[in-house]
């Protein structure tokens, strides 16, 4: 998991001015008594850009040990943000990510079995497939723990803030794509859209044999 | 990755996407994999869905069997928020077929439909309700729903797999099968609920003297399963938790309220209680207990003797009726049932009663106590697992504050008891001893106390803090490279667990003795 975590890096760069955020969250069904933790870094308070990684790694592994999901912002965040409050839609500047996030559909109470995880990932590969023959470049492939993601770069980043373009997009591959049992989740349209920080422990509900807890990891 | 996306791409794509396919024209052909109405046979297979078999058409054929078509139509739920299942469920019914992607199902749901009697069948009706299934909805009701229904009135899923293995074995003329050495090697390991102690169904018991603390044990025990956590580092499978409290009920609040302090945590909503007097006897009794029952729990009777009042505890006519009982509620939940038992007069000779009921258990564990009051549970017996397993614990009492007459009020809640068990072990490299060193002299001197998950009486550090100290005596390492190489070293502590660690409310990380 320590050495996982360097390679949320390669998907989420740091770019300065750019501050870089944590937000830890109580996994559904926990039992801890875990309050919502918001952390943004800047890189003018650190000697350097590795100093920084490092800090906001170390960070991420303690409050994921303690009990926390940690995610992170995946879009450029205003840099004027006060250390330790929550990114809104409207503190993002910029959009850098389109993510593609597919997961089983139902109840998701508890982690997904192998057999589900594996749904998801025949699915992610039949939307990567179609989205190639569009036009689209390769996506960064990131298990979440229960399911797949697809990350697309923007460069340079673009200006929308608006949700409706990644919306329409993200409804539509749905349309297409989604069977009664893996689909591609819709909700992650938004500017502010949180996600796994790549290298953490992803827990939901109550962790079984069959259904484990698993690290988000770059693949 | 040397492309980029652009997002006249991301709309040019989305324009594609939103263009009518072959699909939308004849949306209700099972046409093949890309059809929403069904699942491709990969995807079924890879998500557990039942496949299209002889034997699960006959399963849900069977269930159907149970379930009348003369009810309201509902609206597609089978149970409701409280898990009670609804009066009218046809739409629901119709609904969990359709989840099954059959390609017979649509037939199954309407030739079950055609039973109603209390008016017309409608096919117009039919249609609508079979095409307004959404397979999107966050909480799609499905086959599994079904089957829960249909057993909550009466079907039992036994007798028809009994059926259909009937059917089998008559093809094969004959129910016996010569297993071999490698199809016994292909049967599916024994599943357990505390892993080589007690299975997952069956029958066991925790048996002890009086004041050797079996229930706190018991209590603790069930509390863990509720959580799936390891109980005294063996593992739990997690599972609902029933305690029926036959003895001591009116401490059970106490209990509850100990444990949840011990432990810094609420007692799992899973793990419920039973505390009216119930009798293993009496077959009313039984019968109403195990209609209240979860299926595949964990049930606890505290104890045997309580709930067997009348009984001749030597007599093998009455263990028998007892075992025969709690069996029952056993096999009825495909559950385990657990007796909390007392030993006889003579300790040595283990579980007081007829010696039908060791022989009948498939695990047993004993609590002792010895002369110093030293507590220890050991397993007396597994069926498939390893006996003899011996481990010591501790009751640590709670103060729980004060009754109305201002007398104090206490509970106890079990503890590993690691006292006289193990040295404490120390860590070999020089570094880390010296590190290990200055940290637990941090720690022993610290003012701080019950940092996060810690505990409350639990002395604790500022990470920070610790860092410093092992920088500070890291001397034959380059001055800008202490605090880097102390953070290793204490990072390296904590996995091999002479530390544990947490981050506090505000963000501040904290270190402890493991």
């Amino acid at each position: 998991m320590h050495d996982a975590i360097k390679n949320h890096w390669i998907v989420h760069p740091v770019l300065p001015p750019h501050p870089i955020s944590i937000r830890a969250l109580k996994p559904k069904g926990s039992l801890l008594d875990l309050q919502p933790q918001n952390i943004n870094y800047y890189i003018n308070k650190y000697a350097s850009l590795d100093r920084l990684k490092e800090h906001f790694e170390h960070e991420a592994l303690c409050l994921n040990q303690a009990g926390y999901n940690v995610y992170t912002v995946m879009n450029l965040i205003r840099d004027d943000l006060p250390i330790r409050k929550a990114v809104q839609d409207v503190d993002i500047v910029a959009r850098t990510t389109l993510l593609i996030d597919i997961d089983r559909v139902g109840d998701t109470n508890n982690p997904a079995t192998d057999l589900e995880v594996a749904a998801a990932f025949r699915l992610a590969e039949e939307v990567e497939a179609y989205l190639a023959s569009m036009g689209f470049p390769k996506p960064f492939w990131v298990h979440s723990g229960n399911g797949a993601h697809l990350y697309y770069k923007f460069d340079p980043a673009i200006e929308q803030k608006s949700t409706a373009g990644f919306d329409l997009f993200l409804k539509a591959l749905a349309k297409r794509f989604n069977n009664d049992v893996v689909g591609v989740d819709t909700t992650v349209h938004n500017p502010s859209r949180i996600t796994k920080v790549i290298g953490t422990l992803a827990r939901k509900g109550v962790e079984s044999a069959d259904r484990p807890f698993r690290v988000a990891r770059l693949l | 990755m040397s492309e980029m996306l652009s997002l006249e791409l991301l709309k040019k794509v989305t324009e594609e996407l939103n263009a009518p396919t072959e699909c939308d024209q004849a949306p209700n052909v099972l046409s093949g994999p890309r059809d929403r109405t069904g699942v491709d046979d990969l995807t079924r297979t890879l998500a557990g869905l039942p496949p299209e078999t002889p034997g699960e058409i006959a399963k849900l054929k069977s269930a159907l069997g149970h379930l009348s078509a003369n009810v309201g139509r509902g609206n597609g739920r089978l149970f409701d928020s409280a898990g009670n299942p609804v009066e009218d469920y046809w739409l629901g019914v119709v609904w969990a077929i359709r989840s099954l992607g059959w390609l017979c199902g649509e037939a199954i749901a309407r030739k079950w439909s055609q039973t109603i009697t209390r008016k017309a069948y409608c096919e117009e009706g039919f249609r609508k309700a079979w095409d307004a299934y959404d397979p999107l909805h966050s909480k799609p009701v499905t086959v599994r729903s079904l089957y829960k229904l249909a057993s909550a009135l009466g079907w039992q899923e036994t007798q028809c797999l009994n059926a259909l293995s009937n059917l089998a074995s008559a093809g094969n003329q004959s129910k016996y099968q010569l297993l071999s050495a490698i199809e016994i090697a292909q049967l599916p390991a024994i599943s357990w609920r505390l892993k080589g102690i007690f299975p997952e169904t069956g029958l066991c018991a925790i048996f002890g003297p009086s004041g050797s603390g079996k229930s706190f044990l018991a209590f603790d025990l069930g509390a863990t399963i509720a959580q799936g956590e390891e109980w005294f580092g063996v593992k739990t499978s997690v599972t609902e938790v029933v305690y029926i409290l036959l003895e001591g009920e009116a401490g059970l609040k106490h209990r509850v309220e100990a444990w949840e302090k011990g432990r810094s945590k609420p007692l799992p909503t899973n793990f419920r209680f039973v505390i009216q007097p119930m009798h293993l006897m009496t077959p009313e009794d039984v019968e109403e207990l195990i209609n209240v029952l979860p299926k595949q729990a964990v049930i606890f009777v505290d104890t045997l003797n309580r709930a067997a009042p009348t009984a001749d505890e030597n007599s093998s006519r009455d263990m028998g009726q007892i075992l025969e009982a709690a069996s029952r509620i056993a096999r009825s939940t495909k559950g385990l049932v657990i007796l909390v038992h007392h030993t006889g007069k003579d300790q040595g000779r283990g579980m007081r009663g007829h010696s039908s009921l060791f022989a009948a258990l498939d695990g047993c564990i004993e609590v002792s106590r010895d002369a110093a009051g030293n507590r220890s549970w050991s397993v007396a017996k597994s069926k498939d697992g390893e006996d003899g397993k011996a481990t010591r614990f501790k009751l640590v009492s709670h103060d729980l504050g004060k009754d109305a007459d201002g007398e104090e009020i206490r509970s106890c809640t079990v503890e590993r008891d690691i006292s006289q068990t193990f040295a404490p072990r120390m860590p070999k490299g020089k570094n880390q001893l010296s590190a290990f060193k200055a940290v637990k002299l941090l720690i022993d001197n610290s003012p701080d106390h019950g940092k996060c998950q810690s505990g409350p009486s639990t002395r604790c550090v500022r990470v920070d803090d610790a860092i410093d100290a092992v920088a500070n005596i890291l001397l034959t390492t380059e001055a800008n490279k202490r605090r880097h190489t102390a953070k290793k070293v204490i990072d390296n502590l904590k996995d091999q667990a002479y530390f544990s660690g947490g981050i506090d409310s505000s963000g501040e990380a904290w270190l402890w003795l493991a």
